[in-house]
């Protein structure tokens, strides 16, 4: 109390409904305190809405997507013609046009059509928007396993032999619940909305011009297993610096196991 | 009557998975919101809810909560969320490019706002008006004394409604 007046913690207090009866009894009497009570009210409020984060983007139900007769099984979600983030113009959406986005923009080049988002700027923003749609995984069902949890990481790895592999993505068919995934370097993309389901697309890219060859292991995924749980992974694409789609081997075993 | 939070950490722990996704489901909103007061990425924010709930489901064996679920996810969150935006700073190959801030955003509506506050000002009104946490609570989660809140709050207030006179 200050001057017979609560100060501003108590009048929090009361705001909180933290406050004691005889402090609450006050405030209901002093115009003074209720007005500064009324001033707290509204600038919680304020605080409250200005640190919501945005709505995120509705996605394209997986409904109306079967309904326009472009999704099949475990199929992505389509477009009519090119998609606005198809950058290399090849007619599908992956993570060599996130790269390829990335690089033209490291070179100083802007188009327009880049910006994705509409902010006014070609950046990085839009880079993501891009990988985020090459991830965007319709959802399937997954098969409902019984018995005791276990535990496991599973580790992908991807063999382009002697051509440098800069980017790379690939699906995942499993009966497991993921319950984490981890990249090499940086963390990949994927679509959190699918750690859930039956399926899920990872994909990375780099801009390093010596990117690595041979066998890497891209990721690491933790999973929640019961059951005979099976994991099946297939390679969508990879590509090399030049942008150009290469052949790799896929294969997944999990961690500790030597093949 | 729900079951507390409490009550569903021992269940998950015990093995039963409908506790771990009540878990979820109940906490999700709140650390993406958390996060992306880091992060400043709607997508970013969905990935450290993600990279949260696993190092929980790793830390449950052994979980014992000394207090508030929250603010014993408070700090995992913000570590995670401030890692991901540094990493994804020195490793992703556009980290140079500027983004750009567009005007009316809610993130320059919130620095309107706590522009005048330091940044544990400002991490304490948040936790206060926008989570809603006792300040015991934010003491917990903070790791520092009720009184350190308790100070920090106070001149918090004192410089918003020095600045923002009219909510």
């Amino acid at each position: 109390m200050t001057d017979g007046h609560p100060d501003l913690l108590e009048l929090d207090a009361v705001r909180a409904g933290e406050a004691a009866a005889e402090l609450r009894g006050h405030v209901e009497r002093c115009g003074r305190c209720r007005a500064e009570l009324e001033w707290l009210r509204g600038m919680a409020l304020r605080v409250a809405r200005a640190a919501a984060p945005p709505r995120r983007r509705r996605w394209v139900p997986f409904a109306a997507a079967a309904a326009a007769a472009v999704v099949v099984f475990g199929a992505w979600i389509g477009r009519p013609g090119h998609a606005a983030e198809d950058i290399d113009r090849d007619g599908r959406v992956d993570i060599l046009d996130a790269r390829a986005l990335a690089t033209r923009i490291g070179r100083g080049e802007r188009e327009p059509a880049w910006d994705l988002n509409r902010d006014g700027s070609v950046d990085a923003q839009d880079v993501e928007r891009v990988a985020r749609a090459a991830v965007r995984t319709a959802p399937v069902a997954r098969s409902r396993q019984e018995g005791p949890v276990r535990f496991v990481a599973l580790d992908v790895f991807l063999d382009s032999g002697d051509r440098p592999l800069a980017s790379w993505q690939f699906e995942l068919a499993s009966d497991a619940r993921i319950v984490g995934i981890e990249g090499a370097k940086a963390p990949p993309y994927y679509d959190p909305a699918a750690l859930e389901a039956g399926r899920i697309v990872i994909a990375s890219f780099t801009t390093d011009p010596d990117p690595p060859r041979g066998r890497v292991r891209v990721a690491r995924l933790h999973l929640e297993e019961r059951g005979a749980a099976e994991h099946v992974p297939k390679l969508v694409a990879a590509g090399g610096p030049g942008g150009a789609r290469i052949d790799a081997r896929i294969e997944a075993v999990r961690a500790g196991e030597k093949r | 009557m729900g079951s507390s939070d409490d009550d569903l950490v021992r269940a998950a722990r015990a093995g039963e998975r409908g506790a771990f996704e009540a878990l979820f489901g109940r906490h999700r909103g709140w650390v993406v919101a958390l996060a992306w007061r880091f992060t400043r990425d709607r997508d970013e924010a969905e990935d450290v809810l993600q990279e949260t709930f696993a190092y929980l489901h790793r830390k449950l064996p052994a979980l014992e909560l000394a207090g508030g679920f929250r603010t014993f996810l408070y700090p995992v969150v913000k570590h995670l969320a401030l890692a991901r935006t540094e990493k994804r700073r020195r490793e992703r190959p556009l980290a140079a490019v500027p983004e750009e801030r567009t005007a009316g955003t809610a993130e320059e509506r919130l620095e309107d706002l706590l522009g005048g506050l330091s940044e544990v000002q400002q991490e304490v009104v948040l936790l206060r008006f926008a989570d809603g946490l006792e300040l015991q609570e934010i003491a917990e989660a903070l790791q520092v004394p009720l009184g350190t809140v308790k100070s920090r709050l106070h001149s918090a207030l004192e410089i918003l409604r020095r600045r923002h006179p009219n909510p």
